[in-house]
C-alpha cells in the first residue's frame, strides 16, 4: 500500500533494489527465526558420531556438511545475518530523508541500533576470547597458560555464604591480579559480580573441594591432589577413588555430608579393580588407613575456585547498541504520534 | 494465606466466564457489571497472593517457574482489565478470564515452595528483567485475545458472539495498540537479560533456547508490526500473526522448560 513512499529505491538496480526492499527484509527476518529455532532443536556442538547416530548416516552427514552442529557460528548463519544487516542498512538510510519528527527519528535510530549490536557481536567472535581455570586457594595462575599473557592471578580465599537451610547465597572468591605491567588489582569476584580491569574481565563460574594425600608404599611415598570425585589409578589395574566429605557424620556413618561446612573432614576412599568394588574406608584428617593391600594418608583439603576470563572488546560496542536501541525506543515510542497523522488509521 | 487468594482468584475466574457468558446469551446490565467486578476482584485476589508471597519469601515472586506463571496470569488479566478504558466487551473478558485460569491451573502443578534467591539471581537486572517481561507478554496476551475476537467477528458480523462485538477495524487498531506496547518492553526483556547473562556468566548472548526462542518471539512481532507497513497486514492476516506470536511466547515460556532445557534453568 504505502510502501512505495518507503521503497523506491535510488538508482539502484536488481539486488540492491531488492536487498534494499522491506519485503525482503520481512522474509529474512521470518527465515532468521526459522533458522534460529533449528538451532534449538538440534543440538549443538556434539561429537559428529552423536549426529550420525542420532540422525542417521545420511540427514546425519547432510547436517554436518551444512554444519547444522555448529549452526549459530555457521558460514551461512553469519551471511544470513549479513545480509539481513545490509538490508536494515539500506531500508534506514532510505528513510533517514524522511525524518520529521523525534518518533520517525526513533525508529530510523532503532534500525541502527539493530546494526551497532550485530556489528559488536561481529566483533565479538573474532576478536573475543575466554577460558576457564581451576585455581586452588592459594595458588597462583600463569594466565598465559589460558591464552592470556601477562596476567598472574593468585586465589587468597574462598568462601561460601549459606541460607539457614544450607542452601548457597553467595560464591566468593578473593583474588590478586598482576598484569604484565606490574599492577596489582586486589579484588573479591563473586556470582554476579565480576572483576572488571582494563580489557579483562574475571567471572566467578564454579568451585570444589581438593583434597591432598599419601599413598604409602615400602620405597617411599606417593602424594596426590585430587578433586573431590576424581580417581587415580595406581598399579596392578587398581583405581583409587575418592569422595571427600566435609562434615562426616559418625554416628549415622553414610557418605552424606551433615552440612556443607568442614567440621568433621574425611576422605572415603574406594578401591576398584575392573567393575569390582573391593573396599571402601573412611579416613578422617591426618590419619592413615589400610584399604586392602593398599595405606592411604589423608593429608589436607581446600577449595579450588573456578573462573571464566575474558576479553572482549565487542562487549563495548554491544553495549553501545544497547543504548541507542533504548534511545530510540523512548523517542518512537514515547512520543506522541505527530496530529492528525496516526499510522494506525487506514483506508 | 496465599493458597486462599490464589483459590479466591482462582473462583472469580470461573464466575467471570460464566457471568460474561449468560450475558452474551442473555444481556443484563446487572450481569455486565457482576462479570466486570468478578474479573476485577479476581486481579485483586491474585495480586493479594503475590503480595503475601513477597513477605513469605522477603523478596519479589519472581524467582521460579511457578511464580512467574502467576505473574504472567495477573500481566494478561492487567491488560485486559486496562482495555475496559478502550471499549468494554464480554467475550474479550471471558476469553481472557479463560486464558488465565489455563495458566494458573498449569502453575498450580508446579513446585510451589518457597526457595531463597540462588546466587545467580541475586541481580538487579532479575527485577527489571521479569517486570518488562510481565508487561510484554501481558500485552501480546491481551493481542492474542483480540486476535481471536477478530476473526469471530469476522466470521459473524451481525450474528451470534459477533454481535456484541466492536467494529473490525476498531479490533483491529487495538490489536495494532497492545503489540505495539508489548513490543519495546519485548526489546527490554532482551536487552535487560544479556546484559545480565553478561554480569552472571560472561556471555550476553549464548544461544540457549530460551534466548533463542525469546529472539524468534522478538522477530515475529517485529514482522507483524513491519508486515503492517509494507504488505498493510491488517485485519485478518495481523489477527493471525498475533495469534501465532502469542503461541509462540507460551512454547517460550513453557515448552522450551519442559522440551530443551538450557542456563535458563529457573523459570
Amino acid at each position: 500500500m504505502n510502501d512505495k513512499q518507503f521503497h523506491v529505491g535510488p538508482e539502484g538496480k536488481g539486488i540492491l533494489r531488492s536487498l534494499s526492499s522491506m519485503k525482503t527484509g520481512l522474509v529474512l527476518l521470518l527465515l532468521l527465526g526459522a533458522v534460529s529455532s533449528l538451532g534449538s532443536l538440534i543440538p549443538q556442538g556434539e561429537q559428529v558420531s552423536f549426529y550420525r547416530a542420532h540422525y542417521g548416516e545420511l540427514l546425519g552427514s547432510f547436517l554436518l556438511l551444512l554444519s547444522f552442529d555448529k549452526l549459530y557460528s555457521s558460514w551461512w548463519f553469519i551471511l544470513l545475518g549479513v545480509i539481513f544487516a545490509c538490508n536494515i542498512l539500506l531500508c534506514s538510510m532510505q528513510r533517514v530523508k524522511n525524518v520529521k519528527n523525534l518518533r520517525s527519528a526513533g525508529s530510523v535510530l532503532l534500525h541502527f541500533s539493530i546494526l551497532v549490536v550485530f556489528a559488536g557481536s561481529l566483533l565479538s567472535g573474532m576478536a573475543g576470547k575466554s577460558a576457564y581455570i581451576e585455581i586452588d586457594v592459594a595458588d597462583t595462575a600463569d594466565l598465559s597458560t589460558i591464552g592470556f599473557p601477562g596476567y598472574h592471578l593468585t586465589v587468597k580465599d574462598f568462601k561460601i555464604d549459606y541460607y539457614d537451610t544450607w542452601e548457597p547465597k553467595q560464591y566468593t572468591s578473593s583474588v590478586l591480579l598482576l598484569d604484565a605491567k606490574g599492577n596489582r588489582i586486589v579484588d573479591e569476584i563473586s556470582v554476579n559480580h565480576p572483576l572488571k580491569t582494563e580489557g579483562l574481565t574475571i567471572y566467578q563460574n564454579s568451585y570444589g573441594w581438593m583434597t591432598k594425600g599419601r599413598i604409602i608404599g615400602e620405597k617411599g611415598d606417593q602424594p596426590f591432589e585430587l578433586i573431590n570425585g576424581e580417581e587415580l589409578k595406581l598399579a596392578n589395574g587398581l583405581i583409587l577413588k575418592i569422595l571427600f566429605v566435609p562434615d562426616f557424620d559418625p554416628l549415622s556413618g553414610n557418605l552424606q555430608s551433615k552440612t556443607p561446612l568442614p567440621n568433621n573432614p574425611h576422605l572415603a576412599c574406594a578401591l576398584i579393580k575392573g567393575e569390582q568394588l573391593l573396599d571402601v574406608q573412611i579416613i578422617s584428617q591426618g590419619d592413615t588407613q589400610k584399604i586392602e593391600d593398599v595405606t592411604i594418608a589423608f593429608d589436607g583439603y581446600r577449595y579450588y575456585t573456578g573462573l571464566e576470563v575474558k576479553k572482549d572488546p565487542g562487549v563495548k560496542v554491544v553495549y553501545g547498541g544497547f543504548f541507542l536501541m533504548l534511545l530510540g525506543l523512548a523517542c518512537r515510542y514515547l512520543t506522541p504520534p505527530p496530529g492528525t497523522k496516526v499510522s494506525e488509521v487506514v483506508q | 494465606m496465599e493458597a486462599h487468594f490464589n483459590l479466591a482468584a482462582y473462583t472469580l475466574l470461573y464466575l467471570t466466564v460464566i457471568t460474561s457468558l449468560i450475558f452474551l446469551w442473555k444481556s443484563n446490565l446487572l450481569l455486565k457489571k457482576l462479570s466486570f467486578w468478578f474479573a476485577a476482584l479476581a486481579f485483586v485476589s491474585l495480586t493479594l497472593a503475590l503480595i503475601q508471597r513477597s513477605i513469605a519469601s522477603g523478596r519479589l515472586p519472581f524467582a521460579t517457574m511457578y511464580e512467574f506463571t502467576f505473574l504472567f496470569a495477573w500481566g494478561i488479566l492487567f491488560f485486559i482489565l486496562l482495555l475496559k478504558i478502550k471499549f468494554s466487551s464480554e467475550v474479550l473478558t471471558a476469553i481472557g478470564a479463560l486464558m488465565a485460569i489455563i495458566i494458573i491451573s498449569y502453575g498450580s502443578t508446579l513446585p510451589s515452595d518457597i526457595r531463597p534467591l540462588m546466587p545467580a539471581l541475586q541481580s538487579i537486572w532479575l527485577e527489571f528483567h521479569v517486570v518488562t517481561a510481565i508487561i510484554a507478554y501481558g500485552a501480546f496476551g491481551l493481542s492474542c485475545c483480540l486476535g481471536i475476537l477478530y476473526l469471530i467477528k469476522e466470521k459473524a458480523d451481525s450474528k451470534g458472539l459477533g454481535q456484541s462485538l466492536p467494529p473490525v477495524t476498531k479490533l483491529d487498531s487495538v490489536m495494532h495498540w497492545s503489540v505495539a506496547i508489548g513490543f519495546p518492553f519485548m526489546t527490554l526483556v532482551l536487552i535487560t537479560g544479556a546484559v545480565w547473562a553478561e554480569e552472571v556468566w560472561g556471555r550476553w548472548w549464548s544461544w540457549d533456547p530460551k534466548e533463542t526462542w525469546a529472539l524468534i518471539t522478538w522477530l515475529i512481532y517485529a514482522g507483524y508490526l513491519h508486515s503492517r507497513k509494507t504488505y498493510g497486514w491488517q485485519g485478518r492476516k495481523a489477527a493471525i500473526m498475533a495469534i501465532v506470536g502469542f503461541i509462540v511466547v507460551l512454547f517460550t515460556l513453557f515448552g522450551v522448560s519442559l522440551l530443551l532445557p538450557g542456563a535458563h534453568s529457573y523459570v
